[in-house]
C-alpha cells in the first residue's frame, strides 16, 4: 500500500514546494529588506502568501478581500470576489492541498515525530470556528467599520499568523529595517504569540491552523459541491464502509466534503472504487476497487521515472522565468527611488542651510519637492515655506494607522498653525476617493498628492505607511520613520524642531 | 525497539512545548520591560541567545527520534478517529441507507447526547451563581476564597464533568454496537434523489458561477478595484506584520 501512496504524495508535495517558491520568488525582497512592487502585484495567488512577505510577487487573497470590504463604502468589492469565485469554482480546497504554502508549512511541522491528537467529534465541533472567523474578522469588522471611514482588516490585524510568519519576521530580520523595531508594541507581540500557539499546536494537530482558524479555507470549502478540480465520491458506489475516513487526517464526513483539502491520500484505500480526483467528468486519479490488487499491481509496474523528470524539469523551468522575470533589473528599478519629476532643483532660498548634505535621514537636508494641493488650487513646495519648521506626513486613505493619527496632525496644525507648516500628502497610486474622504472631516492642516510615489521615495520611503517627517527652519530633516504617530509624540518632535530654530536665530 | 521511540517522542513533544513557552515568554519579557520602544535589536538578539539551547536540544531529539523512527518504526499513529467520530460520520453518511433501525438509534444518541449536554449545563448554574455572590469575594483572603470555592462551588463542576464523561461512554458503548450492526449488514450502496438532481445540475451551476465570475472581475477591473488590490500590495502591510 505505501507504494501506491508514495506517488500522489510526492506529485503533491513537489507541486506545494514550486507553488510555495513560485509565489515568493523575488528573492531580491528577502537580500534587500523590501517588498516587490511589480504590477503582477495586481492578481492574487490562490493559497495564503502575505503580500508583505519580501519575496511575494502576487497580493494575497484574504489580504485583498478584506481590504475590498474595507472600501465597500466607496466601491463593490467586485474584482476580488471574481477572482476568489473564480478559484473557488475551478479549484475549490485544492487549494489547500496542493497549491498553499501555509499549508505545506503545517504538514512539515506535523512530521516531528511527537505523539498526535487524534480527531474526533471535538475537533469537527472546532472546525466550525473558521466560519465564525471569516463572517466575523474578513466580513463583518470591516464592513462595520468602512462605514466609519476606517479601514480595518481585521483578520490581518488580529489574528493572521502568516503575516507574521511571512511579513513581519523577514522584513524586521533585515539589518536595513531597524527604524521598523522602534514601531512594534502590543499587536506585534500578540501576533507573535498567536503564531508560536498555532505553530505549537500543529505539531500535535495536523493543519490545525486550516482546521479550525483559516477563514480562506473557509471560503474555498463553499464551494466543495460545485468546484471543478477535487476528490469526488461516487455516492451510488460508497458502501459507508469508513474506510476513507480512518486513512484521512483531517475532519471530513466523506472525501470530498468542506473539510477535504482533495490530498487523494484515501482514493486507494477505498474497496469499491468511490473516490476518484477529478477534473469535472475526467478521472485524474482514480481506483479501480480492489486495492489490494492495485497495489500489486502498481509495485510490479516499473516505476515512471521520465513522467516525474518531466514534472520536475517544466515546473523548475517555469519557476526559473519567473524567478528572472521578478529579480530583473527592471523590478528594481521600481524599487529604488526613482528620479523624481516632482522632486525639484530650485534656487535654495536663504532659510536654508546649504552646508547640510541633502539626504534623508536626521541632520541632512530634506529635498526640496512640490506636490499639487488636494481640493485647492495651487501647489506645495518644501523650500517655500520659509523659514519655519515642516510636518510631512505620507498617509493613504485604505492606511488604518494613517486615518487613524490625522487627528493628532490636524491638533498640531491648529496649535501651531502661525509657527509650524503640516503637511498630509497622499503617497502613490492614488485611489480617487481622498476628497471624499476628507469632505466628511474638517482637517486644519495641508493635503497634496504625490501621484507617482516620488516624493515619499525621496525620504526613503520604506514602502510602509504612515511615515513622518519633520524638517526645521532650516531645512533640515530632524526625524524621519514610519509607524504610527500619536499627538504627544508629535507635539514632541514639533517642540524639537522649534527649540532648533530658536538656538539657531539666537546664535 | 518502537518502545524506546515512544518515549523519545514525549521527550521531542515536551522539548516542542518548552521551545514555544520560551519563545513566548522572551516575547512578553521584551515587551512588558516596557519604555517606548521595547524592541530593539539588542534585547532580541539576546532574547534569542536564551532560547537557542533549547532549540538545539529540540532539534537535536527530533532528528534522532526521527533516525530511530525510520529504522524501528513508529508506534503506530492513532489517526485514526475515536469511534464516536465514526457513528457520527458513518450514521449521517449512512442514515437513510441504514434503515429504520440505524435511524432510531441516531435519534437515540443523538437524545442521549443533548439530554447529557444540557444536565452538564444545568449542574453549572449553582458555580455560576457562587462566582456572581459579590460577598464570596470581598475579603481577598485567598486562602479562605479558595476553600470556599472548594467546598460550595466546585463540587458541582465536577458534577457537570462527570455527567459529560459518563454520556461520552454511554453513547460510545452504544457506537461500537452500532458499529458493528452497520458492518455486518449489506454494502448497499445508495443514492437519494436530490443527489441525482445535484449531479444533473451541477453543470449549470458551474457555468453560472463562472459567468458570474468573469463579470465581477471585469465589474472590478472597471470600477477601481483592481488598482486598489496592487495599491495596498505595493505598500508594506502595517496590520499583516503587527505594526498597525
Ligand atoms: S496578514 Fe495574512 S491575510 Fe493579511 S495579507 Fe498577509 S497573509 Fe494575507
Ligand atoms: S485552509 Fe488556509 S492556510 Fe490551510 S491550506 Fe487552505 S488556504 Fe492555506
Ligand atoms: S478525504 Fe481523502 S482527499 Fe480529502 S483530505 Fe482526506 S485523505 Fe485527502
Amino acid at each position: 500500500m505505501d507504494k501506491v501512496k508514495s506517488k500522489p504524495a510526492f506529485t503533491r508535495r513537489l507541486v506545494q514546494l514550486y507553488a510555495a517558491l513560485l509565489y515568493n520568488c523575488h528573492v531580491k525582497g528577502f537580500l534587500n529588506g523590501t517588498i516587490f512592487r511589480g504590477n503582477s502585484k495586481v492578481l492574487c495567488v490562490p493559497g495564503l502568501n502575505c503580500y508583505s512577505c519580501p519575496g511575494a510577487v502576487g497580493a494575497c487573497p484574504l489580504g485583498a478581500l478584506q481590504n475590498a470590504v474595507a472600501a465597500s463604502g466607496q466601491r463593490a468589492p467586485a474584482y476580488v470576489l471574481g477572482i476568489l469565485l473564480l478559484y473557488g469554482l475551478l479549484l475549490g480546497r485544492t487549494v489547500c492541498g496542493w497549491l498553499c504554502p501555509v499549508g505545506l508549512l503545517q504538514e512539515v511541522i506535523y512530521k516531528l515525530p511527537t505523539p498526535k491528537i487524534r480527531k474526533s467529534n471535538v475537533t469537527r465541533g472546532l472546525s466550525m470556528l473558521k466560519y465564525f472567523i471569516l463572517a466575523a474578522l474578513v466580513f463583518a469588522v470591516p464592513f462595520w467599520y468602512s462605514y466609519q471611514k476606517l479601514p480595518l482588516p481585521a483578520f490581518c490585524k488580529y489574528v493572521c499568523p502568516a503575516g507574521t510568519l511571512g511579513g513581519a519576521i523577514p522584513l524586521l530580520l533585515h539589518p536595513g529595517n531597524r527604524g521598523m523595531l522602534n514601531a512594534l508594541g502590543v499587536l506585534f507581540t500578540s501576533k507573535f504569540v498567536i503564531l508560536v500557539a498555532i505553530l505549537l499546536l500543529c505539531v500535535f494537530l495536523f493543519r490545525a491552523f486550516c482546521r479550525f482558524l483559516c477563514p480562506l479555507g473557509a471560503l474555498y470549502s463553499l464551494f466543495s459541491r460545485v468546484s471543478v478540480l477535487g476528490v469526488k465520491t461516487d455516492k451510488a458506489k460508497c458502501t459507508h464502509c469508513s474506510v476513507c475516513l480512518n486513512v484521512c487526517k483531517l475532519d471530513v464526513r466523506y472525501p470530498g466534503d468542506r473539510e477535504c483539502v482533495h490530498c487523494t491520500e484515501c482514493i486507494d484505500a477505498c474497496p469499491t472504487g468511490a473516490i476518484s480526483f477529478k477534473a469535472g467528468k475526467f478521472v485524474l486519479r482514480g481506483n479501480e476497487g480492489i486495492p489490494e490488487m492495485k497495489a500489486e499491481a502498481n509495485n510490479k509496474a516499473k516505476p515512471k521515472l521520465w513522467k516525474r523528470c518531466l514534472l520536475v524539469g517544466a515546473m523548475t523551468l517555469l519557476l526559473g522565468a519567473a524567478f528572472w522575470a521578478a529579480n530583473r533589473d527592471r523590478a528594481d528599478a521600481q524599487n529604488a527611488p526613482a528620479a523624481s519629476e516632482n522632486t525639484v532643483e530650485t534656487v535654495t532660498p536663504a532659510h536654508v542651510d546649504e552646508s547640510v548634505p541633502v539626504g534623508f535621514d536626521p541632520g541632512q537636508r530634506a529635498q526640496n519637492f512640490t506636490a499639487p494641493l488636494n481640493g485647492q488650487e495651487g501647489t506645495f513646495e518644501l523650500y517655500a515655506c520659509a523659514g519655519r519648521p515642516v510636518v510631512i506626513n505620507f498617509w493613504a486613505t485604505w492606511c488604518t494607522p494613517c486615518c487613524l493619527e490625522l487627528p493628532a496632525f490636524d491638533q498640531i496644525a491648529r496649535e501651531y498653525a502661525d509657527e509650524v507648516t503640516v503637511v498630509c500628502v497622499h503617497s502613490d497610486l492614488i485611489t480617487d476617493d481622498i476628497e471624499e474622504y476628507l469632505a466628511s472631516y474638517d482637517y486644519a492642516q495641508l493635503f497634496a498628492l504625490d501621484e507617482t510615489g516620488d516624493i515619499i521615495a525621496s525620504f526613503d520611503g520604506s514602502l510602509a505607511l504612515p511615515q513622518t517627517v519633520v524638517v526645521d527652519a532650516r531645512g533640515v530633516i530632524t526625524y524621519n520613520d514610519m509607524g504610527s504617530m500619536t499627538y504627544d509624540k508629535l507635539k514632541g518632535l514639533v517642540t524639537e524642531a522649534l527649540s532648533r530654530q530658536d538656538g539657531a536665530s539666537e546664535e | 525497539m518502537a518502545k524506546t521511540v515512544k518515549p523519545l517522542r514525549l521527550l521531542t513533544a515536551l522539548l516542542c512545548a518548552a521551545c514555544s513557552a520560551l519563545l513566548i515568554w522572551q516575547c512578553l519579557k521584551i515587551f512588558f520591560a516596557g519604555g517606548e520602544t521595547p524592541y530593539t535589536a539588542q534585547n532580541i538578539s539576546r532574547a534569542l541567545k536564551v532560547c537557542l539551547p533549547a532549540a538545539s536540544l529540540l532539534a537535536a531529539s527530533a532528528v534522532f527520534t526521527g533516525i530511530l523512527s525510520l529504522k524501528y518504526g513508529s508506534p503506530k499513529e492513532k489517526f485514526r478517529p475515536d469511534r464516536q467520530y465514526l457513528l457520527t460520520a458513518a450514521l449521517s453518511r449512512a442514515g437513510e441507507a441504514g434503515g429504520e433501525e440505524i435511524r432510531k438509534a441516531r435519534r437515540r444518541v443523538f437524545f442521549v447526547k443533548a439530554g447529557g449536554a444540557f444536565l452538564a449545563l444545568v449542574l453549572l448554574i449553582p458555580f455560576a451563581a457562587y462566582l456572581m455572590g459579590k460577598a464570596h469575594f470581598e475579603t481577598w483572603d485567598l486562602n479562605a476564597m479558595a476553600l470556599s470555592l472548594l467546598k460550595n462551588a466546585l463540587p458541582w463542576v465536577f458534577a457537570s464533568v462527570a455527567a459529560l464523561i459518563l454520556t461520552y461512554y454511554w453513547t460510545d458503548r452504544e457506537a461500537a454496537k452500532l458499529l458493528e450492526k452497520l458492518k455486518k449488514q449489506p454494502k448497499t450502496a445508495f443514492t437519494p434523489e436530490r443527489e441525482n438532481r445535484f449531479e444533473n445540475s451541477v453543470l449549470y451551476i458551474r457555468l453560472v458561477l463562472l459567468l458570474a465570475a468573469v463579470l465581477l472581475i471585469a465589474l472590478g477591473a472597471a470600477n477601481g478595484g483592481a488598482r486598489d488590490v496592487l495599491a495596498k500590495a505595493k505598500a508594506i502591510c502595517m496590520e499583516c506584520i503587527g505594526l498597525g
